[in-house]
């Protein structure tokens, strides 16, 4: 139970109707999307409207020694959100309005609560996108996407969220609030502040609004998916198609058992003997899709891959219904869905794909991977039953395994979904105990009482 | 099924929290508050399970804010049966108390047709007391805990039923169909249910209105009352199964809805009744698509007017009727079809939801209006009575020209 002078500080602050309190809805503040995470419960949540009222809260919470944990939308894969040992939950769902859109700078100004779906819809009438798309697009926050830095399906062509945010407004652990970047491209004014606080999950302050850069809406794309009755032809069809220096858009892989969960699932039309499928999409000014395409479409065929190609908008959408089927059919299979996002350099995509199958035959798991062929980001999917404790047990050997095999091909313990509580004890078989160190000495440097999201990224210390 | 959340565990379990419905919820787009979208719904029903909540009356009050607009069902990756998932909590959180005294009323209210049948001339002249007369309808004349913005319709002087004979048999008749008309066209919009009689018989189908059907229980049912709601599907699938027709008509997609999907897993306990209720099942139309399954009876009248079609989530995402009731809408002669830029958005009404969340509801309903303005259109069609309800009270309280009928009633203007 939380004090009741501090609830009512907290009241004050955001309003009564912004504060959640009662047991039954503190419930619901305790997860994300992340499987197999404690249940820990906030002692409050608040849903501040302005950054001032977000430094109120930060101020009381310092004040009182409780712990403060940011949110959004509470999609992320990493337990980013999760209220270990108790504290604040400040959602910023109710932080909500883009607060310019300027075309003639290519920049737009949003708080943290904009879903990113919206931000896209503003920017559509003036001809310009937001690229990051994750697949959450529809629900996830900006703000949230910021502190994870998502990737989504265009990131070989488009980069990801860090490569369009300029500007940033925090509030940091002494309740001030400070602003870095702006709308400039080139801005080198002492550190790159913006890039440290993108990506840093909610342990360094709460990001209070964001500016980020806008690009010009493709004028043209084209789609084609390709099988191939061997994983190696995929791989080089890959390889072959960033030799021929086209950069697709997106270049999306899906493995047998995702492609024969599709097909029970959705019926799309892929062929159940394929070992992978690619999915290619080029876009830019049309003489240089229908260039590209032209290019793509001879390198999937050399490789040996049959073609599905897409005339007009209909028939995209049918090939593209296959790829968006993958986590929806695998996730049916089976109660619970570990979705993991090993990656690895590009070239090594392939070999990636073939360890994961192995690791599942060894654990006797069932494992879909798809992903982003284009960038090296696998999702191998596990899907097996929080409730089966033997089971759950080789998932997380698994697991262990595929970060391992990752790290060794030169790879990531997470390419986009963050690292959270879910993988923090993974963190020193990348950057080793120096760079653990030096990650932990940020930590301290910026948030001293350890007030902002506790316990996540960094492991525990003995 | 219902009355115990366990047997919903397996659906529980299935929800990964990826939050897919946060995107589609209604409700949880108004007050982005977790407790208010599916995802939240079934974790409480998680927690409830496992012990870490008691039902409370907070957590019923809480398992009541949803539309049941089945948009989540639709958006979920995962394949879990929300809306299900979150009736069995209903009636889970309930048993700590808490459901309102409202609310209790109007369950028990239901659940009794001698009630409804003599509590309507009560109602209309308690109607005429309370109320200004005002765009066609009323508008509450003091708050009552209802919305004084909105106009409520004129309650009719008799019950659709009471104004109608047992059996409709035209000269010459090629099948025999039932039509359990439902609440709203019985009791709130009787030209509803004559509407789909006079098409029924000029397609050359005898139509059958048991005298003693009553409410399809869905109310209940959503309300967390499942044991009543079993008790009004057992009595009226004895009723309809004696009468041996050919189909079984409704003109409202959650009456429908109730006898295709509920009454089967209502009765599953009872083998006969189960049986029955699966092969009345079968037979179960909504008006419009029977019309698009029968013969039309010749030339059309012609309407000239401008016409907008408002899809009700429990014909549109429950009973899947599709382009059916448009593509009979545009068929009319005259008729200038603008669609709405999202038809399948539901209303807001949901039922009593409009009733004891006014405010919310309104809200919900914000963007449906706006849409429907966008068309120009002078006409609104709709598949369900609530809907019709929602939507014609809240447009008539904004000064809206238009009017709002009954796809039933504008197919029935056509027919000579
Ligand atoms: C089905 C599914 C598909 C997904 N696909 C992708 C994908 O393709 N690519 C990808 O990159 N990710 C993907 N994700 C992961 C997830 O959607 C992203 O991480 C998303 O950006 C999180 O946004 P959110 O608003 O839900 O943030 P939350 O989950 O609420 O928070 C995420 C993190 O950000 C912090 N945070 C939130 N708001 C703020 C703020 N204002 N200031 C500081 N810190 C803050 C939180 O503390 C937390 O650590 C997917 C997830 C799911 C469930
Ligand atoms: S049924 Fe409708 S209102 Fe209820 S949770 Fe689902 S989307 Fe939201
Ligand atoms: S979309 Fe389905 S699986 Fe995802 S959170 Fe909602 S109910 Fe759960």
């Amino acid at each position: 139970m939380m004090d009741r002078q501090v609830l009512r500080q907290l009241q004050q602050a955001v309003g009564k109707d912004n504060v959640i309190m009662d047991r039954e809805e503190l419930v619901l503040y305790s997860y994300d999307a992340t499987p197999e995470m404690p249940p820990a419960c906030p002692l409050a949540a608040v849903l501040p409207q302005s950054a001032a009222q977000v430094a109120a809260v930060v101020n009381i919470c310092r004040v009182n020694r409780l712990a403060v944990f940011p949110r959004g939308s509470g999609t992320n894969l990493s337990g980013g959100t999760v209220p270990l040992g108790g504290g604040v939950v400040l959602a910023t769902l109710r932080m909500d309005r883009i607060l310019e859109l300027d075309p003639d700078n290519l920049a737009a100004t949003v708080q943290p609560g904009v879903i990113i779906q919206r931000l896209n819809d503003a920017a559509a009438p003036y001809g310009l996108i937001y690229p990051p798309d994750p697949g959450t697009v529809a629900t996830a926050t900006m703000g949230g996407s910021v502190a994870e830095c998502s990737g989504g399906l265009r990131g070989l062509k488009y980069g990801v969220t860090r490569d369009y945010v300029t500007g940033l407004e925090v509030v940091l652990a002494d309740g001030s609030v400070a602003r870095f970047g702006g709308k400039t491209v080139k801005n080198v004014t002492a550190y790159d502040m913006v890039r440290l606080f993108t990506g840093a999950e909610g342990t360094l302050g709460v990001i209070t609004e964001i500016t980020v850069r806008l690009v010009p809406a493709p004028q043209d794309r084209r789609s084609m998916l390709a099988s191939f009755t061997q994983l190696a032809a995929a791989g080089e069809a890959v390889a072959a198609i960033i030799r021929a220096r086209i950069i697709p858009a997106t270049m999306e892989i899906l493995d047998r058992t995702t492609i024969e969960a599709v097909e029970n699932y959705a019926h799309a039309g892929l062929p159940r003997d394929a070992a992978a499928v690619l999915l290619v999409e080029v876009d830019g000014l049309t003489e240089v899709v229908r260039h590209d395409a032209a290019v793509v479409e001879r390198i999937l065929q050399e490789s040996g891959g049959r073609l599905k190609l897409a005339a007009d908008d209909r028939e995209r959408d049918a090939l593209w219904a296959a790829r968006r089927a993958a986590l929806p059919a695998l996730a049916r299979l089976r109660p619970t869905t570990v979705l993991e996002d090993a990656t690895v350099p590009r070239s090594r995509i392939v070999e990636m794909l073939a360890a994961i199958q192995d690791i599942a035959v060894r654990h006797n798991l069932l494992i879909g991977t798809f992903g982003h062929a284009g960038d090296g980001n696998l999702h191998p999917t596990i899907l097996t039953d929080e409730g089966d404790h033997e089971e759950m047990a080789r998932v997380h050997l698994a697991v262990k395994e595929i970060f391992a095999t990752a790290l060794a091909m030169g790879g990531t313990l997470s390419g986009e979904h963050g690292i959270g509580l879910a993988k923090r004890r993974f963190l020193p078989l990348e950057l080793g105990d120096a760079g653990v160190a030096a990650v932990r000495r940020i930590k301290r440097a910026l948030d001293p009482d350890n007030l902002f999201n506790p316990g996540k990224i960094l492991p525990e210390e003995e | 099924m219902y009355d115990d959340l366990a047997d919903f565990t397996a659906d529980i379990k299935k929800c990964m929290r990826c939050g897919n419905c946060q995107a589609v919820c209604p409700v949880y787009g108004v007050t982005r508050a977790e407790a208010d979208v599916a995802r939240g719904k079934l974790q409480l029903g998680r927690a409830l399970l496992e012990g870490r909540l008691e039902p409370t009356p907070r957590l019923s009050a809480l398992s009541q804010r949803c539309l049941l607009c089945l948009a989540c069902l639709d958006a979920c990756p995962s394949g879990v049966a929300t809306c299900a998932g979150i009736v069995a909590l209903r009636a889970a959180a309930r048993k700590g108390g808490g459901l309102p005294l409202a609310r209790r009323m109007l369950l028990a209210g239901l659940a009794r047709k001698p009630w409804l049948d003599r509590g309507l001339p009560v109602a209309r002249r308690a109607q005429k007391a309370a109320f200004h007369p005002a765009g066609g309808g009323y508008r509450p004349r003091f708050p009552l805990g209802l919305d004084v913005r909105r106009i409520y319709p004129a309650l009719p002087a008799r019950t659709f039923l009471a104004g109608i004979r047992d059996l409709v048999q035209p000269p010459r008749a090629d099948l025999r169909v039932a039509f359990f008309a439902g609440c709203m066209a019985n009791y709130v919009y009787p030209g509803t249910g004559e509407a789909v009689v006079k098409l029924l018989a000029s397609r050359r189908a005898g139509v059958v209105l048991p005298a003693a059907q009553h409410c399809c229980g869905y109310p209940l049912l959503a309300l967390g009352d499942p044991a009543t709601a079993r008790a009004m599907a057992a009595s009226h699938v004895a009723m309809f199964h004696r009468l041996g027709v050919d189909f079984l008509v409704t003109a409202c997609g959650t009456c429908g809805e109730a006898w295709r999907e509920h009454y089967p897993e209502l009765l599953r306990d009872d083998q006969e009744l189960y049986d029955r209720s699966l092969a009345l099942a079968t037979k179960v139309r909504d008006i419009a698509s029977l019309l698009a399954e029968l013969p039309a009876p010749g030339a059309m009248l012609p309407l000239p007017w401008r016409v907008t079609y408002h899809q009700a989530c429990h014909l549109g995402r429950g009973m899947r009727v599709g382009d059916i009731p448009v593509d009979l809408i545009k068929a009319v002669p005259g008729i200038d079809f603008a669609p709405l830029a999202d038809p399948g958005r539901c209303c807001g009404g949901a039922g009593s939801f409009q009733l004891f969340y006014s405010e919310l509801s309104r809200a919900i309903a914000a963007p449906k209006l706006a849409d429907i303005r966008n068309t120009g259109a002078t006409v609104l069609v709709t598949g369900c009575g609530a809907c019709r309800n929602q939507l014609e009270g809240l447009l008539a309280g904004e000064g809206w020209p238009g009017r709002v009928m009954h796809t039933a009633e504008l197919l029935a203007l056509t027919t000579p």
